[in-house]
């Protein structure tokens, strides 16, 4: 699990969660996480891929929601590969600052085609974006377009609670055949989709990238795919969770799972073996400084779903590779 | 014929509604393990010091320095832990 450092004081950033006691534990450890020190500074996304490379999005930007303003740090954005079978890193691909404006940008989400060697990564900050990262290459770059964009001063709705944002590109989810991209931002209803091959295409210019709208899911933060061709998002606004099988039309989208307790804001996913797991956390309590101190405020949640995530439709390349000095 | 038809619909709608949801893990504050002791017991004082302000007392705050209950919390933090925090770690 990621834990964003928003505010100062956060001990670490990147931890796994110990099951026995349900104490969070620094991963891969303290150090690494130790602010000054450790090469680890704000996670707020990471992919594991088939073959067990953690593909940590380091977003670079310390308390930025800190009312002390001189808190604040801008630190150019990164990615990360972590094997986690050799334990070390593989890789830190420092973004450039026109792929991740250190001053401006928020790298949020992250998908991974490791048949390809592609990660596609939202930008949530700003006017939005989409970047890409060629492992072969090892270059990135950025992509701009209008429906990357939220909606200007949209209000969000919760469980009485409104919240008035524009944040824009957000969720992002890579369908199992490795060919689409789907995305949303979270101030906007709309789902949107795109093909995969054109955003790896470096040389095509930003006019030339096709994105399609799919339809209206309502409001959501992260999203997931699973191997059947499931894609999983929430519905917040209504403390769903929502499959939709895109081989099947947009309206045929349920919401499976709905509580307005244990699954309000539903934010990010993961898959265990065939069980969906995610986060639900209360997002808009925190927005309006109103997390509860009698009740659980943060939840990991599971349903099985007869399927695995879809990285395991992919046949990694390479299939190793060797720790960085 | 008509037994049958029910039956498909009943089968119909139990396939349809979905799994048993679980709840694996839940936390009103977040507790860490594996701080080095002086963060641990620099933020163990953290959550006490919440305790004065806007936060209740925490009953589970440890006595164990290996183990630390904070304020913070999954993806947020809490101002007042973070302030303390934010000290004890410079």
């Amino acid at each position: 699990v990621t834990i964003p450092r928003w505010l100062p004081g956060v001990p670490a950033t990147l931890l796994r969660v110990n099951p026995a006691t349900q104490n969070l534990v620094p991963f891969p450890s303290y150090e690494a996480n130790a602010l000054g020190s450790g090469w680890l500074t704000y996670v707020q996304s990471m992919e594991i891929d088939s073959r067990g490379w953690m593909w940590i999005l380091e977003v670079g930007r310390l308390n930025i929601f800190s009312s002390d303003l001189s808190s604040i740090v801008n630190l150019q954005p990164k990615l990360v590969i972590y094997d986690l079978v050799q334990r070390c890193v593989l890789r830190t691909h420092v973004f450039p600052n026109s792929v991740f404006p250190k001053n401006d940008s928020f790298a949020n989400d992250i998908v991974v085609d490791e048949t390809r060697g592609l990660a596609f990564m939202t930008d949530t900050w700003s006017d939005g974006g989409i970047i890409v990262y060629d492992y072969s290459a090892n270059l990135s770059r950025r992509w701009d377009r209008a429906e990357f964009r939220g909606i200007a001063n949209a209000t969000i709705w919760e469980n009485g609670m409104a919240f008035s944002n524009s944040a824009p590109s957000d969720g992002i989810a890579l369908s199992p055949d490795f060919n689409f991209v789907y995305f949303c931002a979270m101030s906007s209803p709309l789902l949107y989709e795109v093909s995969a091959k054109q955003l790896a295409d470096f040389s095509l210019p930003n006019s030339a990238l096709k994105i399609t709208k799919i339809g209206k899911k309502g409001i959501s933060d992260g999203m997931a795919f699973a191997k059947s061709g499931v894609l999983y998002f929430g519905s917040n606004e209504e403390n769903a969770l929502v499959s939709w099988n895109v081989s099947a039309p947009f309206s045929s989208a349920t919401i499976i799972y709905s509580d307005a307790v244990t699954n309000e804001w539903v934010d990010t996913f993961a898959f265990d073996g065939d069980a969906l797991v995610w986060v639900s956390n209360r997002l808009l309590r925190f927005f309006h400084g109103n997390l509860s101190t009698t009740e659980a405020n943060f939840r990991i949640l599971s349903v099985p779903v007869d399927s695995v995530s879809y990285v395991e439709s992919g046949d990694p390349q390479p299939p190793s590779a060797e720790c960085a000095a | 014929m008509r037994g049958l038809l029910v039956c498909l619909a009943v089968l119909a709608v139990c396939l349809a509604r979905p799994r048993e949801t679980k709840v694996l893990f839940e936390w009103k504050q977040l507790t860490f393990e594996g701080l080095p002791s002086d963060l641990v017991y620099n933020l163990s004082n953290c959550a006490l010091a919440g305790v004065k302000g806007k936060w209740p007392r925490l009953s589970s705050v440890s006595s164990d320095l290996s183990q630390c209950v904070s304020l913070f919390t999954l993806s947020f933090s809490s101002p007042v832990a973070a302030r303390c925090s934010e000290e004890s770690t410079t």
